[in-house]
């Protein structure tokens, strides 16, 4: 069923138990929530310590499960943040991306997620004072607006998978309107954009994709839209004058990987001209290797991922075989190159050796790189300042 | 206890004051079957005397290829512990056994200067070779020199 009134265009994330803590309970997140979710479901917590959640390691059946309960919560820390590329840059070439953090989880369920050895929380949380990231990003963004920060919201959270929830997006579309060199970045692996096209974007809001031939979608990608949805999503927001991008990330190895790839740059190329793609990311699989248990419990060694040839690496992530890495990279690139040399590719979360291999070159050599990987003002100083 | 009672793996988890969540990776064998096969295997590798750390990486090799579907492949070539786990660690990754072997052919086979100690390695997501050089004198280090650039052309290739 479809409430346009209420930029439901989609059906809505499933829940079994949802939590409204205190501080929350008259946020409009909750207000919504209780307008869509039925009300057995919903529970207001009484006090600060009432919440289902409890804090530590979680088992494989207890991150399962916490991808079904939702809980409704204020943040209290910091919401703007360097990507965590940024602290690794010893090890990493890192392109300055900025995150903003509105919420932690997923609904979605790919093998492979980060999130696997990151979270501590067995709920999914949504943090209903936005109104305080803002009046936080504010401040940075009145003392650097001529400066270009990139800043996403799908670091712990997917930008858009619980948007309908939210409608944050319309807040961040509206808020960086006032700020022109600055650029948003939703990035999902959804097609829900349906909820925030009617506004008007001054053409400094990314909308991204992660994106997969559709056998690793299936196969590792669960609960996600297929590749035909998500590039009619980002179809729609190109149409209606938001930026778009690409992240081919992960890259998994298996047996028919280069035709796979190259089908899934015919389709990019298909729907889209090299000038209207903002940037091609590329990134292959990476994991901590304390998550390696996790994955195998939850999805077996039936996964191309679980079931990977994985190294240490640098930066003590398990990696594929540098050789192979840089295989795969030359292999993509050289799909998108063929077409056009105009598409604008780099690769996330790698070594300098491998850009070497790849590109023969690291970013700051690459004149229309050059823009993203220049090293800007550190959040702290701003903090420290303020 | 009576020591003697006990298999190899139960000793061995004694003597090497194993916890339970440093066999964490045993979680996912989920059916009978599965367990008493890690059961088998890990007496067997027990039984080579691995250290702690040689031990728990072969005791999740097993769990891998068990969950992979392995049976009797798991006891070929372990009558001692580093053919064990040299066989594991290929069952586990066997098209990086296949590339490593063959770039180990080629690597080895380059015209390196003569008397150099040339050994090929995998170091966690690389592979490569690392060489030992010996040089008494400037004209040794010229003719090295000249033999690496032809080194440097055929790896380029």
């Amino acid at each position: 069923m479809i409430f346009t009134n209420d930029y439901i265009f989609n059906s809505l994330p499933q829940f079994d138990r949802i939590e409204i803590h205190p501080s929350s309970r008259d946020s409009e997140v909750a207000t919504r929530v209780r307008k869509l979710y039925p009300t057995s479901i919903i529970f207001d917590l009484e006090n600060e310590n009432d919440s289902n959640q409890q804090r530590g390691t979680m088992s494989a059946a207890e991150f399962s499960q916490s991808k079904r309960n939702l809980l409704l919560t204020t943040f209290k820390g910091q919401f703007f943040k360097r990507c965590p590329g940024a602290t690794q840059k010893k090890a990493l070439t890192c392109c300055n991306y900025h995150v903003l953090n509105l919420g932690s989880q997923c609904n979605m369920n790919c093998s492979y997620c980060y999130l696997q050895s990151y979270l501590n929380s067995k709920q999914t949380k949504i943090f209903t004072n936005i109104d305080v990231a803002l009046i936080e990003l504010k401040l940075m963004a009145d003392q650097f607006s001529e400066h270009s920060f990139r800043v996403g919201t799908g670091e712990v959270i997917d930008s858009l998978s619980l948007d309908q929830i939210t409608l944050y997006s319309r807040k961040l579309i509206e808020f960086f309107n006032n700020y022109p060199k600055w650029n948003l970045e939703f990035k999902t692996k959804s097609n829900f954009v349906d909820q925030f096209l009617d506004l008007k974007s001054i053409g400094n809001t990314i909308v991204s994709w992660s994106v997969n031939p559709d056998y690793i979608i299936s196969k590792e990608e669960h609960g996600t839209a297929n590749l035909t949805d998500r590039l009619a999503a980002a179809r729609k927001c190109k149409d209606r004058g938001y930026q778009v991008a690409f992240h081919i990330d992960p890259i998994i190895w298996h047996t028919d990987w280069k035709e796979n790839y190259s089908l899934l740059a015919k389709e990019i190329q298909k729907n889209f001209s090299a000038e209207e793609v903002n940037i091609i990311s590329l990134g292959a699989l990476r994991f901590q290797p304390e998550q390696r248990h996790m994955m195998r419990e939850r999805f077996g060694m039936d996964s191309l991922v679980t079931s990977s040839e994985m190294f240490p690496s640098e930066g003590n992530k398990l990696r594929y075989d540098a050789g192979l890495r840089a295989e795969m990279f030359q292999f993509v690139i050289k799909q998108f190159n063929d077409q056009n040399s105009k598409w604008n590719i780099f690769l996330c979360m790698e070594t300098p050796e491998t850009w070497l291999n790849s590109f023969e070159k690291i970013p700051i050599q690459m004149p229309e790189l050059k823009s993203v990987f220049k090293p800007l003002p550190l959040v702290r100083d701003f903090q420290n300042n303020s | 206890m009576d020591n003697s009672l006990q298999n190899s793996f139960d000793q061995w988890q004694l003597e090497k004051k194993m916890k339970v969540s440093d066999l964490v990776f045993t979680q996912s064998l989920k059916t009978t079957f599965q367990q008493d096969l890690f059961e088998k295997v890990a007496i067997h590798i027990t039984s080579l005397k691995p250290s702690f750390s040689e031990g728990l990486k072969a005791l999740e090799l097993a769990t891998e290829l068990i969950l992979m579907g392995h049976q009797e492949t798991l006891f070929e070539n372990g009558s001692t512990l580093e053919a064990c786990l040299l066989h594991l660690q290929h069952l586990r990754y066997p098209h990086t056994t296949s590339s490593d072997t063959d770039l180990k052919t080629k690597l080895e086979n380059l015209p390196w200067p003569s008397q150099t100690k040339v050994k090929f390695e995998r170091r966690g997501d690389r592979a490569g070779v690392e060489v030992k050089l010996f040089i008494s004198s400037a004209s040794d280090l010229t003719k090295i020199i000249a033999s690496l650039e032809r080194v440097q052309i055929e790896i380029a290739k």
